[in-house]
């Protein structure tokens, strides 16, 4: 059974065969929803130890949901729009896993420092 | 071979408008992001080695499965594949497997800073050290 819905003047469908493909997708954005959550936690409980590096992991985090959300769209979506999901999807997975890069090495710099010496 | 590979890939695509050039430079960005993200987890390991056991393994993998899953983004592009369906759910099972051992990894380094530090607020361990050392 194909689903469809209207939205922006064009069919949207949710075609058998593209079952399995959407739900991985949407479960892929609940997994960096999950490692939010954790990042987030990581940030009230330990405020001072991650006071670098922190905010761009939780910053950076969303992006790369989003970009897991408009996979999803972009295999629902009238194929017009398949190319804008697509470029959206790429530019927040690059925006997401530089901030990620950038929070990784600042907290490495940081433990490094804290760590080692102790 | 050459008929399962031409089975596989139907023709190749020659990118002809501005929206083709567009993706493929956004996306590869993306592999580019992977590299440097490969980069950032290797000097973060030799720096901080303690955390090799605690997320930095985990990191890794999440890194080279995206890396795969960038590059495979950026070959569609340039290659009609034929049982397409097929080949998205494998390019999105790359990343889920990514993004679950990304969550292993999180959860790792969570468990090991709160045996580490306790309650940081709350009296806990972190606290203690904080007081005692000047």
């Amino acid at each position: 059974m194909v689903k469809m819905f209207h939205l922006l003047g064009k069919d949207w469908a949710l075609k058998p065969t593209d079952h399995v493909t959407f739900t991985t997708e949407m479960v892929i954005a609940g997994g960096f929803l999950v490692v939010w959550v954790l990042v987030i936690l990581l940030r009230v409980h330990y405020p001072k130890f991650t006071k670098i590096g922190g905010t761009e992991l939780i910053i950076g985090m969303p992006f790369i949901i989003l970009k897991g959300v408009f996979d999803g769209l972009d295999t629902i979506s009238p194929d017009n729009f398949k190319i804008i999901f697509d470029s959206l999807e790429s530019s927040f997975l690059f925006i997401g896993l530089i901030l990620l890069g950038v929070g990784l090495l600042r907290i490495a710099n940081h433990s490094a420092k804290i760590w080692e010496v102790r | 071979m050459t008929w399962t590979i031409q089975a596989f890939i139907d023709h190749w695509i020659i990118p002809s408008s501005w929206q083709d050039y567009r993706d493929i430079v956004m996306e590869s960005l993306t592999v580019l992001a992977f590299l440097f993200l490969l980069v950032v987890i290797i000097i973060s390991m030799k720096k901080s080695p303690i955390l090799n056991k605690h997320g930095s393994i985990e990191f890794l993998f999440f890194v080279i499965l995206g890396f795969v899953h960038a590059t495979m983004n950026v070959f569609d592009e340039f290659a009609w594949i034929g049982p397409y369906t097929y080949w998205k759910l494998g390019k999105d099972l790359t990343l889920l497997f990514a993004a679950i051992i990304l969550v292993v990894g999180f959860f790792r380094f969570f468990t090991f800073s709160w045996r580490l530090l306790g309650e940081e607020d709350e009296g806990g361990r972190a606290k203690k050290i904080e007081e005692t050392t000047p």
